[in-house]
C-alpha cells in the first residue's frame, strides 16, 4: 500500500490543537482533567502537548469522557465555539483569509482532520457560486452527529465572523433532535433535518468578486496547516475520495490505485467495518441525489455519469440505495432544495 | 482541627466560608458509640453461639447500619442551620437506640442500664425528634419554593435546571409554552439574546462568559413581573413567559443598560471593566400559535432578522 496511507491507529491529530481546546473548555468549569484524558493516550504532565499526536479513536474517547463531565447537553456546540478561538491553528487564518468559495471549500477538504478529527469533507461544485461539502465519518458509517454537531458550529462561526456574506445551509441526517433549540442558538445558519445526507450547502451572494489572490501570510498559514498535517491521510477517505471524483472505479482498480491487492483493501476497510460496495454504493448514491435535488439533473444524464447501461436499472439502484424512486424522493423535499 | 471545630456543628452561623460539619460530628457519634460498646462489655457477657438469632442480628443491625447511612446524607446532602441540625440530631439518637437493640442481641446484659429500658427509650426519642424536624423541614420546603418563584412553573425537575445559571432548560420551557397552548393561557414569550457574547467569551474567558450568564439569568429572574418564568434557551439566549400585555415599547435598551451595569458591578471584583451586556428582544404572542416548536421557531426567526439588521 502506498506509504502514505495509513490506518487508524496512526497518530495523526496534533494534539495541542483540538485536544487542548477541550481541556481549556473543561478547565473553564473546574472539571477534572485526568478523568477527562483517560484512554486518549495524553497525559497532564505532557501538556501543552507540543508535537504530540493521537488517532481519532483517542480522541473520540476523550470527547465522549468530557461530555460526561460537563452534564449540560451543550458540550458538542460549546466545543465549536472554543475551538474558533484557538482550536485549528493556522487554519483559522487561512480561512479567514481566502475569498474565493472555491479556495474555500478545497481547504476545507484538504484539512478536514485539523477541522474535525472524525469527520471528513467531500467537495461538490453546483455552479460556479455554490459549493456543497459533504460530511462523512473518518472511523466508519455512521456520521457520528455529536461530533457533527461541533464541526457545524466552527463552519457556521467561521463564515460568519470573517464577514464572507456567503449563505450557508445545513443538512442533517437525523430527525429533528430533542436539543434542536441549541441549533438554533449556537450554528449561524439554516438546518434542514431528515436529510438525505449530512452537508452544507454555500453559496456566494452577488457581489462576491471571485478574488483568487492569495496574500503570503495566507500562504504561510497554508504550509503550516501541511506542515503540521504532515503527508499521511487515513484509508476510508482517501478510497472515499477516489471513488467520489470517479464512480467507475472498482475493487481492483482502486487497490491499484493505492499500490495494494485486493483483497488487503478489502480486508482494511473491513478493520473500518466498511465493505467497498456499501462504500462504493454510499457515493453513488450521494452524487445522484445531490445532483438531482440541487442541479436538477436528468435522470438519463445522471444514470449515463454514473456509468449505468440504462436508466430503468439506474431507477433500480436509486430505490436500493435510497429507499424511494427518484420522482417521490424529489417531491419529498421539495421544499428544502431548489436547484440552482 | 482544634476540639473547638468539633463541636462547631453547634456553634455554626451564616457564614461566605464553608465548613466541614460531616467530620466533626461522625467523631461525636463514634464517641458516643465506642464509650456505650466498652460499657456494654464492661457489664454484660457475650451470649454463647446457640444463643445467637442470626436472623435477628442481621435484621436489628442492618436496620442500624440504614439509620447511619440516613444521618450520613442529612449532613452531607444539607447545609448546616436549625433544620440540619434537627435531622442529625434525631437520626444519631434513632441509630444509637437501633445500635442497642443490636447490640444485646450478642450481649446480655440483663442488670444494666443498658438493657431493654435503655433502647426503648432512644428509638422513641429518635422519632418524635425526627417528626419535628419533618415539620421544620416542610416549613423550610415552602418557604424555598417562594425563593423559586419565577424560576419554575409549578412543576419541578432537577434534570432540566442549567448548572451554569440554575435556570431551567429550553426543554422545559417547551413544555410550559406548550400547557399554556393547551389550555388557552394568554402568554407572551421574549426571548432575549445577548449580542456580541462570543466576544466576552473569547476577550476574558469561558468562565468569565459562564459568570455573565449567571449574572444575566439572576437579574432577569430579579426584574421579571410577578406570574413570569425565566428560562434558559441555550447559549446566550434566554426566555421570558409571562402574562400577556399590552406592553409594546421597545424594551430592548432598558434591558441593555440595566444588564451591562448589572454585569459589570458583578464583575468588578475580578477586575474587568465595562462589560457591553447588549441584547436584542424577540417578543411572541405564545396563542397564535399552534405548536410550542412553532412558537419557539418565530422567536428565533425574529432574533436573526434583528441581528442581520
Amino acid at each position: 500500500m502506498l506509504n502514505t496511507i495509513t490506518l487508524l491507529d496512526e497518530k495523526l491529530i496534533p494534539a495541542w490543537q483540538q485536544p487542548v481546546s477541550v481541556l481549556d473548555l473543561l478547565a473553564a468549569r473546574q472539571l477534572n482533567l485526568e478523568t477527562a484524558l483517560l484512554g486518549s493516550s495524553l497525559f497532564l504532565s505532557d501538556a501543552p502537548f507540543t508535537g504530540h499526536k493521537i488517532n481519532p479513536i483517542q480522541f473520540q474517547q476523550l470527547l465522549q469522557s468530557a461530555q460526561k463531565l460537563w452534564r449540560d447537553q451543550d458540550f458538542y456546540f460549546q466545543l465549536g465555539h472554543r475551538l474558533l478561538a484557538n482550536g485549528i491553528g493556522p487554519l483559522k487564518d487561512a480561512l479567514y483569509h481566502v475569498h474565493s468559495l472555491a479556495q474555500w471549500t478545497d481547504l476545507v477538504g484538504e484539512f478536514a482532520l485539523l477541522l474535525s478529527p472524525t469527520i471528513y469533507c467531500r467537495d461538490y461544485t453546483i455552479n460556479a457560486h455554490e459549493r456543497f461539502l459533504l460530511f462523512s465519518s473518518n472511523i466508519g458509517l455512521p456520521l457520528n452527529s455529536l461530533q457533527h454537531r461541533t464541526l457545524l458550529v466552527l463552519i457556521s462561526q467561521l463564515i460568519k465572523r470573517s464577514e464572507k456574506n456567503w449563505r450557508v445551509e445545513f443538512y442533517l441526517s437525523e430527525n429533528t433532535p430533542s436539543d434542536v433549540d441549541q441549533f438554533y442558538v449556537h450554528v449561524a445558519g439554516k438546518c434542514y433535518f431528515s436529510s438525505p445526507f449530512n452537508g452544507v450547502r454555500i453559496r456566494q451572494t452577488q457581489n462576491n468578486n471571485d478574488d483568487h489572490h492569495m496574500d503570503i501570510s495566507t500562504q504561510v498559514a497554508i504550509n503550516q496547516c501541511r506542515d503540521t498535517l504532515g503527508e499521511k491521510r487515513y484509508l476510508l477517505p482517501y478510497v472515499a475520495e477516489l471513488l467520489w471524483s470517479n464512480h467507475q472505479l472498482t475493487l481492483n482498480d482502486t487497490a491499484e490505485h493505492i499500490d495494494t491487492s485486493p483483497a488487503t483493501l478489502k480486508r482494511k476497510l473491513a478493520s473500518h467495518r466498511v465493505s467497498f460496495q456499501a462504500l462504493s454504493d454510499q457515493m453513488k448514491a450521494e452524487r445522484a441525489v445531490i445532483e438531482l435535488l440541487l442541479k436538477g439533473t436528468s435522470l438519463e444524464q445522471i444514470s449515463t455519469s454514473l456509468c449505468f447501461h440504462d436508466s430503468s436499472n439506474f431507477r433500480r439502484a436509486f430505490k436500493r440505495w435510497t429507499g424511494m424512486t427518484p420522482s417521490s424522493l424529489k417531491s419529498a423535499y421539495r421544499g428544502i432544495f431548489e436547484p440552482s | 482541627m482544634s476540639l473547638v471545630d468539633l463541636f462547631r456543628i453547634n456553634t455554626s452561623k451564616p457564614s461566605l466560608i464553608t465548613h466541614n460539619t460531616l467530620t466533626s460530628s461522625y467523631v461525636l457519634l463514634g464517641l458516643a458509640y465506642v464509650l456505650c460498646a466498652a460499657k456494654a462489655l464492661y457489664h454484660g457477657a457475650p451470649k454463647s453461639l446457640a444463643e445467637i438469632d442470626w436472623i435477628d442480628v442481621f435484621g436489628e443491625g442492618g436496620t442500624w447500619i440504614i439509620s447511619l447511612v440516613w444521618f450520613h446524607f442529612a449532613v452531607a446532602w444539607r447545609p448546616p442551620g436549625p433544620v440540619t441540625r434537627w435531622l442529625m440530631t434525631g437520626f444519631a439518637v434513632l441509630s444509637f437506640g437501633f445500635f442497642l437493640d443490636a447490640l444485646d442481641e450478642v450481649l446480655r446484659f440483663d442488670e444494666t442500664l443498658l438493657g431493654h429500658s435503655l433502647e426503648s427509650i432512644f428509638i422513641p426519642a429518635g422519632i418524635t425528634i425526627l417528626t419535628f424536624a419533618a415539620i421544620s423541614l416542610h416549613q423550610e420546603q415552602q418557604i424555598l419554593n417562594r425563593q423559586q418563584l419565577r424560576r419554575e412553573a409549578n412543576f419541578r425537575d432537577h434534570q432540566a435546571i442549567d448548572s451554569i445559571t440554575d435556570l431551567y432548560n429550553a426543554d422545559y420551557c417547551r413544555q410550559a409554552i406548550h400547557s399554556a397552548i393547551e389550555s388557552n393561557t394568554q402568554l407572551d414569550l421574549w426571548m432575549i439574546d445577548l449580542e456580541r457574547f462570543d466576544k466576552i467569551n473569547q476577550h476574558y474567558s469561558f468562565s468569565t462568559g459562564d459568570t455573565v450568564l449567571n449574572r444575566v439569568a439572576n437579574v432577569l429572574v430579579a426584574t421579571a413581573p410577578s406570574g413570569a418564568l425565566v428560562c434558559r434557551y441555550g447559549g446566550d439566549r434566554f426566555i421570558l413567559l409571562q402574562p400577556a400585555t399590552d406592553l409594546t415599547e421597545n424594551i430592548d435598551e432598558t434591558l441593555s443598560q440595566l444588564l451591562t451595569h448589572a454585569t459589570s458591578f458583578a464583575l468588578s471584583n475580578l477586575a474587568i471593566k465595562n462589560i457591553d451586556c447588549r441584547v436584542r428582544v424577540a417578543k411572541v404572542s405564545v396563542n397564535k400559535f399552534n405548536t410550542a416548536e412553532a412558537v419557539l421557531a418565530q422567536a428565533n426567526a425574529v432574533i436573526i432578522e434583528k441581528k442581520q439588521c
